[in-house]
């Protein structure tokens, strides 16, 4: 068997990931008594990052 | 398939060289690390897609990628861009089987946890949860930039952490529903108690046992409360 037809094994059938909202869960171990959390951010223009969630029907 | 992987791997080494410069001061950049976990799910581990549609959406990341790169340019002004170069890593030489077999023992069960908890929060970006997925990226890059194998054991101890935190947080986030049903409060002192056990135990399928363990719990919360997925 190739290389490539043994890294080939590793695509099979997964589980998708599933969509329910855009919301963000924030962390719960990060910024306790250290750090305030920073206001969330993205950088990444919101059309991209949905642009890219629908090629993937997300 | 080798390129697409080799693809994949170079796009996160961009991500990780230029979210390292923001994240102390404004948090990761949670969209890319939740599209870098989509496509290495959808793209690399799955065989939904033909290959052509998978280089298409690697693609589509790694402009998405750039697009972020270039903002924090913008905002660190005193940065030259050539800071930003990654360094090359030789990828081919160790090659993609080791990297996917690791990932492949746990993926399926990291995913699950997180799809669980999404359900659970009602909410898709998990911070805990991205912020392991991103380690165990960093030590797949370093098992390659690195002469060191134990950073693919680090990787998916990273994931295995994720998954346990999926569960934990619904737990902990129900704690009334196990004190008030004693079959769950059984479950869950049997599970505490073998998790103290086993610290430091480095076998897999122990840690795979504690996982289901938690799982069972968790399920058994999301169905008395109607989450059942």
């Amino acid at each position: 068997m190739t290389s490539e037809q043994n890294l080939e094994d590793f695509r099979k059938d997964r589980i998708k990931l599933k969509k329910v909202s855009n919301k963000t869960a924030s962390a719960h171990r990060i910024g306790k008594g250290s750090m305030a959390r920073a206001v969330k951010r993205t950088l990444l223009p919101k059309q991209r990052n949905e642009e890219f969630l629908k090629m993937h029907n997300l | 398939m080798e390129e697409l992987v080799e693809k994949y791997l170079i796009s996160y080494q961009k991500f990780f060289q230029v979210d390292i410069v923001i994240s102390l001061l404004y948090g990761r950049e949670y969209e890319i690390l939740y599209a870098l976990m989509i496509s290495l799910n959808d793209d690399i581990l799955s065989n939904e897609k033909d290959l052509r549609e998978s280089k298409k959406s690697i693609n589509f990341l790694e402009e998405n990628i750039n697009i972020y790169k270039n903002k924090i340019i913008e905002i660190f002004t005193v940065i030259d861009e050539k800071e930003f170069e990654i360094s090359k890593i030789d990828f081919k030489t160790k090659g993609f089987y080791l990297f996917l077999e690791t990932i492949d023992e746990i993926w399926d069960e990291f995913l699950e946890a997180y799809n669980k908890l999404s359900i659970y929060k009602d909410a898709n970006i998990h911070e805990v949860l991205l912020i392991e997925f991103n380690n165990s990226l960093s030590h797949i890059i370093s098992y390659y930039s690195q002469n060191d194998n134990l950073n693919l054991k680090r990787a998916k101890e990273h994931l295995y952490r994720a998954t346990l935190d999926a569960y934990k947080e619904i737990i902990n986030d129900e704690n009334h529903i196990i004190i008030s049903n004693k079959e769950l409060m059984k479950s869950y002192l049997e599970i505490r108690l073998l998790e103290q056990k086993n610290i430091g135990n480095k076998n897999n399928n122990d840690k795979l046992d504690i996982i289901y363990k938690y799982k069972d719990i968790a399920n058994n919360i999301l169905t008395l409360l109607n989450l059942d997925t």
